[in-house]
């Protein structure tokens, strides 16, 4: 009985997270002082909100079964951009987000087609162009902040609507929009495909190539709206944003039910993913304790969702043998 | 290249060697960086410039062949550089906090590079050995192994360092430096392992093609955690080195280690798939990797360019490599239709 309990839970990927969280948040409402305060859930909301976008941003290379790791150095570079932009240049924000959004997406292409085009290990492109990208932001900037960002920008980073922080509405938005690319449309489906096994996608007439290259162009697009909203929430365009990305960028889906070698991605999961993933660090900085260890933490909690992927990887194929 | 009835066995073998120009070739190249470097800048040439190049090529080659160890098993350890952190501050916070010796402090460092890739080692058998497997506990294991290195320095330093320990990092033996000496008997040791050892070429067995090592009896499992535990060592030599030529135990020791370590063995001719491995190109890399850094601070390169020139020129040297081994396979491709 409870191996058929167990079972469903890791099988409800949503469960598997929801779980936790509602045990946490039961757990801080009674122990930890402030956590309900409304500062503190929007501050949570407003984290959430970029952690997620992050997320999406590895979630879509993984659908092809690719790593990015470059996002973090793309949403650095693109953030820096329209900072620039914003404060340097007096364009105006609402044109320097979608520049920004189509810088995203043009460093995400590069990278693609250098996968795609060179032959070079993917992992070794995206190593390198961490670098770049990153290299490339600290040449052009030397180092510089950009605090003096337009009134309109910065609101976009502290509202609430309706005790809702904004960001965390915008990442509902572009959840909504990726489930339905990924689950409704064509294009998510051949994504899907290509993750699941290449080489059948090849001969099923997908252009692998071409997904390739489509699926990394996503990827850095959301990676600089990530990088974008980031800028929004700390009010100051900086190029080390995103430099510390990587583990939560592949935590939040892993967690939320993606599975790394590709073919299967869960867009709500990695929403709930990134909610479980903040709510344990604000845990932690409630409970006072040194924001030295939070590291620590983070890796636990990816090793953590690795378990639950294994775990989850094995009862798929236990249940398939059961039922053939 | 075709090839012809007639030709001898002697021939073939001639052209099957083409395998040795990967370690030539960048021996040419740095010995033309060098020739270039010096007659653009007279300052290259001088004693305290090369002590400068070796103490930094000396511990990236020490890192990059703690990471084509396990490149050559199959995998990355993208933990190379906390592990080397976290043993790096553990000795230093040894000798700093408790006064503990030289002796000591090293073996202790010694033993969490060893307890760290045990760690490593496990967590990726049960993941299944896969590559993507190691990259993925080791991307979680190099957060937790960062995290209690902050824990436990809270970001500062440890600086008071045995005299005997600094010495090592700075002093020089027979006219060379004892870093230079460390680096020679670790790439010995190394080199000759994968060449003459059973668990060396077991390693690369892994690599190749891990289902085949498991049909032809390899032990798996021992031999991921047995490279990930040497992998572990170098990484606590190399960070041990280098805080001892620092002359204190800096927290962030490591952090910029990730892209060096995979460079050094690729430029040197390493495939990334696995199974295949060049000790001597790893550490012609990475006196590569030093030369160019090096002359990049001599021609007064910008330094906030730094980082997007050398992540350009590792990208390069990969593809450079890549096309040679491209065109090489297609060469002997040719080779094996037309016999």
């Amino acid at each position: 009985m409870s191996k058929k309990v167990f079972g469903f839970l890791m099988k409800g990927d949503l469960l598997s997270t929801l779980v936790p969280i509602i045990f946490l948040v039961v757990l801080l409402s009674i122990t930890a002082q402030g956590f309900l305060s409304a500062y503190n859930l929007q501050s949570l909301g407003r984290i959430v909100g970029v952690t997620t976008v992050v997320g999406f941003a590895q979630l879509v290379t993984l659908s092809i079964g690719h790593f990015n790791l470059a996002l973090g150095s793309m949403a650095g570079l693109t953030g820096v951009f329209v900072s620039a932009l914003m404060q340097v240049y007096g364009v105006n924000v609402w044109i320097a987000v979608v520049v920004g959004i189509i810088i995203g997406a043009v460093l995400g292409y590069i990278q693609g087609i250098l996968i795609v085009k060179t032959g070079i290990n993917p992992f070794i492109i995206t190593l390198s162009l961490t670098s770049i990208y990153l290299g490339f932001t600290i040449g052009v900037t030397r180092g510089a902040l950009y605090q003096k960002l337009p009134e309109t920008f910065k609101l976009m980073g502290k509202a609430n609507w309706l005790g809702i922080p904004v960001l965390f509405f915008i990442a509902l938005v572009i959840a909504v929009i990726l489930y339905i690319v990924m689950h409704r449309t064509i294009l998510g489906r051949q994504l899907l495909a290509t993750g699941a096994n290449p080489k059948a996608a090849n001969f099923s007439g997908i252009e692998v190539n071409k997904i390739t290259v489509l699926a990394h162009t996503i990827s850095g697009l959301l990676a600089g709206i990530a990088g974008i909203l980031q800028v929004a929430r700390m009010g100051v365009g900086q190029a080390s944003i995103g430099s510390d990305w990587m583990l939560i960028s592949f935590a939040a889906p892993v967690l939320g039910g993606t599975i790394l070698s590709g073919g299967k991605v869960n867009v709500v999961g990695t929403i709930f993913g990134a909610i479980l993933m903040n709510l344990i660090t604000n845990a932690l900085v409630l409970l006072n304790i040194s924001q030295y260890w939070f590291q620590t933490f983070m890796g636990l909690i990816l090793l953590g969702a690795f378990e639950v992927d294994r775990i989850r990887v094995s009862l798929m194929s236990a249940q398939r043998l059961q039922e053939s | 290249m075709v090839l012809l009835k007639g030709d001898s066995t002697a021939q073939i073998e001639k052209r099957r060697q083409s395998g040795l120009s990967s370690t030539l070739t960048i021996f040419i190249i740095i010995v033309g960086i060098s020739v270039l470097l010096g007659l653009i800048k007279r300052e290259f040439f001088t004693l305290v410039n090369f002590w400068v190049v070796a103490g930094s090529f000396t511990i990236t080659a020490i890192v990059g062949l703690a990471q084509m160890i396990i490149i050559g098993c199959g995998g990355m350890n993208l933990a190379v550089g906390s592990i080397g952190g976290l043993a790096g501050i553990i000795a230093g916070g040894l000798m700093d906090r408790f006064g503990a010796s030289t002796f000591v402090s090293i073996l202790v460092g010694l033993c969490v590079g060893i307890v760290c890739g045990v760690i490593n080692g496990l967590l990726i058998i049960r993941s299944g050995s896969s590559g993507v497997a190691f990259f993925l506990i080791t991307l979680a294991t190099s957060s937790v192994f960062k995290g209690i290195n902050q824990g436990l320095t809270n970001g500062t330093p440890f600086y008071n360092l045995q005299e005997s320990f600094v010495a090592i990092g700075n002093n020089n033996f027979l006219g060379v430096p004892i870093l230079l000496w460390v680096m020679i008997v670790v790439a010995i040791i190394v080199g000759l392992g994968f060449k003459y050892t059973g668990i060396g070429r077991e390693i690369l067995a892994v690599g190749g093609n891990i289902r085949c090592a498991e049909l032809s009896g390899v032990p798996i499992k021992r031999i991921v955690i047995i490279a990930n535990i040497l992998s572990g060592l170098l990484a606590a030599i190399a960070a041990m080195l280098l805080v001892a030529r620092l002359g204190s135990a800096q927290p962030d020791v490591g952090s910029d280690w990730m892209l060096f370590s995979f460079a050094a063995p690729l430029i040197g001719g390493t495939r990334l798939a696995g199974g295949k491995v060049n000790t001597t190109g790893a550490v012609l890399g990475a006196i590569l990797l030093a030369l160019i850094s090096n002359g990049l601070v001599h021609l007064n390169v910008d330094v906030y360019w730094m980082t997007l020139i050398q992540g350009a020129i590792i990208l390069i040297s990969v593809g450079i490599e890549r096309i040679r081994t491209v065109s090489m396979e297609k060469m002997q491709r040719k080779e094996r239709e037309s016999l």
